[in-house]
């Protein structure tokens, strides 16, 4: 229902963001004062259409969270472009993306870090909302019922303090934050890996209720495959700082195509696949950002590797519609 | 006889004027050979019950009953003195940050040594060569050289396996992983996982597994030993756990692990108890939806459901 929803409303629309060829790259101190950079974002490019959810998935290196700043323009990026409902604003001063920043909001990871312990609920919200617009006291008392309402949190945690909450709570009261300005994109940067698995499925389900309320779009960050499979209506793989595949919920969770999506894929389902399945989809090693990869980022961990693998740079091809699958074996690896 | 025996073991924290029960009444029995996880959400006392064991408890903490036998002795009896014996040669201890469990102002290599010439004496030659040679069974590429890095230099894999190593060089009788691989990647943590089975094996040694994930109870384990709110829910062999648990919180917190192609994800709604208060009745009884009016009521007994499979309920069948 929702993702035909989702087909009525934004194909003929511009999308809620694209990025284009993104690039980013800090410098690394080295030894021998050789001046090396590494890369974090190399030529993403992702879409997201209005009123969809994309999932970002990768470890920890994979430039998820760069991904994130970099479209908040927390720091700008070194090539590339990005597009806000139709308008660039990587080229916006600070000053003039200022009125623009409250269109993108982003609820963090940890829950308990992100509040001001000094303030209740209530005044964390009214401040949120002081970025979207002045409102008069009434109309600010009654969005904030209606915010906390939207959250299934009740009135009477306007009055609470961030330590007598938990963290399911608190969380709750974070996307509650997030939307009090009127966001068109929420980015949730890992938002339930704070959580206990008990209570991850509230949080989870409570973004599906509001997927389905409003046409936001959200972009969900996240390593745990279990929860994006829940959220997401199109999955982005990442690993380092490159897009590896990207696909429907579908292409990506019934017919993954790339090996690193496949060993993630195997290694987060343990138990409920064949122990031989997984071993053959498991990666050697761990990451290793080198300076220069001429071919495959993966060669070194990778399962299905070959020669050729080191020689050609890999480019991400479209190999059914819109599913997109950087490796040039992707059409040999099927069950 | 069990390898490890605890019985009704309470611990306390002081917060303030207040006093945290952490643990109320733990029991449990490790065989020698088994591998036993521990499995809870966070704030049920699986780490504190880990640290009880190896007498670790920060000074905050107070044992306020029960008895913890370790391979014969009474291990909250025991001085300072002969712990450090126990400690490290027949019980040894890996924690979740790995890098912070390394001392950051000395080399890997030099830490492994030092614990090797703890415990068997010898020349600083032979234990520096003794600690490439457990780098090398743990995985880490060209360990001469990498025995000379700083715990800063490794990844969080590498830190876990370096830990790890350092577990393996004084080849303890149990050993102790509290969330081994919760900072870690999860094609790492496969890895990693495969390592301390392989550990365990290899030394002939106990593995106490503590961890909120049931994919790696199931990758690792035999039995299970489930906790909530600071006491011992139910326990018994995985399989008996993982398909008829008869405990209502381990059967809904399994639920929550289930992959479901369903739209909504399951979770137990309510939160864990306050352990400031003192509670009556059963602690899961407020989020229980088997929940009644005994329940909340009188202290549920723990039953023996099948062989070696016990829950705390007052209602015995799932």
């Amino acid at each position: 229902m929702r993702e035909s929803k989702n087909r009525d409303s934004s194909d003929h629309e511009t999308p809620a963001l694209v990025v284009q060829d993104a690039v980013k790259t800090f410098p690394l101190r080295r030894r021998r004062l050789r001046r090396a950079r590494m890369t974090a974002l190399d030529k993403v490019s992702l879409t997201v259409k209005r009123g969809e959810t994309v999932g970002l998935v990768g470890e920890s290196g994979s430039g998820k969270s760069t991904l994130a700043h970099c479209v908040l323009k927390l720091i700008n990026l070194d090539q590339g472009k990005i597009v806000l409902q139709g308008r660039e604003i990587q080229s916006l001063a600070e000053r003039d993306f200022r009125s623009q920043r409250r269109r993108l909001q982003l609820v963090f990871q940890n829950p308990v870090a992100s509040f001001n312990p000094m303030m209740t609920i209530g005044q964390t919200l009214f401040d949120a909302m002081r970025s979207a617009q002045e409102w008069d006291s009434t109309a600010k008392r009654k969005r904030l019922l209606a915010l906390l309402e939207q959250v299934q949190l009740g009135e009477r945690f306007a009055t609470r303090y961030p330590y007598e909450m938990s963290g399911g709570q608190l969380q709750r009261a974070a996307l509650a934050r997030a939307l009090a300005p009127g966001p068109e994109l929420v980015f949730l940067d890992e938002p339930t890996a704070a959580l206990d698995m008990s209570i991850k499925g509230q949080i989870i389900n409570l973004l599906r209720d509001l997927q389905q309320q409003s046409h936001l779009s959200f972009i969900f960050v996240s390593h745990d495959l279990r929860v994006v499979q829940h959220v997401a209506d199109r999955v982005y793989v990442m690993y380092l700082g490159q897009i590896v595949e990207s696909g429907t919920r579908q292409q990506i969770f019934e017919t993954p195509r790339h090996p690193y999506t496949r060993a993630l894929l195997a290694a987060t389902l343990v138990g409920q696949t064949s122990p031989e399945k997984e071993a053959d989809q498991a990666l050697r090693g761990e990451v290793v950002q080198q300076e220069n990869y001429l071919g495959c980022k993966l060669y070194d961990r990778c399962a299905y590797a070959e020669k050729h693998c080191t020689v050609e740079p890999q480019i991400l091809r479209e190999i059914e519609p819109e599913h997109w699958v950087r490796c040039r074996r992707a059409e040999e690896i099927i069950e | 006889m069990a390898l490890l025996e605890i019985s009704k073991l309470e611990v306390t924290f002081a917060s303030g004027r207040e006093r945290l029960n952490a643990l109320r009444g733990v029991n449990m029995a490790v065989e020698a050979g088994s591998r036993t996880a521990i499995l809870g959400e966070s704030g049920c006392g699986k780490t504190v019950t880990a640290l009880s064991i190896a007498r670790l408890l920060p000074s905050t903490a107070s044992v306020l009953g029960g008895k913890i036998v370790f391979d014969g002795r009474d291990m909250l009896a025991l001085s300072e003195e002969e712990l450090s014996g126990i400690r490290g040669s027949q019980l040894c201890m890996i924690f979740q940050h790995a890098a912070l469990a390394l001392n950051p102002l000395y080399s890997i290599g030099r830490q492994i040594a030092d614990v090797f010439q703890h415990h068997f004496g010898g020349g600083q030659k032979a234990a520096w060569h003794k600690a490439i040679e457990v780098l090398a069974a743990t995985g880490i590429p060209n360990p001469e050289e990498r025995a000379r890095d700083y715990p800063h230099q490794y990844s969080g894999g590498m830190a876990q396996r370096a830990l790890i190593a350092m577990a393996l060089v004084a080849k303890p009788k149990l050993l102790i992983a509290d969330e081994p691989t919760s900072g870690l990647d999860v094609t790492t943590e496969h890895q990693v996982l495969e390592l301390i089975q392989r550990v365990v094996g290899d030394l002939r040694a106990t593995l106490l597994l503590i961890t909120h994930d049931m994919a790696v109870v199931s990758a690792v384990c035999d039995r299970v030993v489930v906790m909530y709110a600071g006491v011992v829910m139910e326990t018994g062999t995985v399989a008996q756990i993982l398909e008829a648990p008869a405990n209502p919180y381990s059967y809904e917190l399994i639920k929550c692990f289930r992959h479901s192609k369903r739209k909504q994800m399951p979770f137990i709604p309510g939160r864990v108890p306050d352990l400031r208060e003192p509670g009556q009745g059963c602690c899961f009884a407020p989020r229980c939806p088997r929940a009644e009016a005994i329940c909340s009521r009188e202290d549920p007994p723990t039953l023996e459901i099948g062989t070696g499979h016990f829950s705390r309920c007052h209602f015995g069948e799932p």
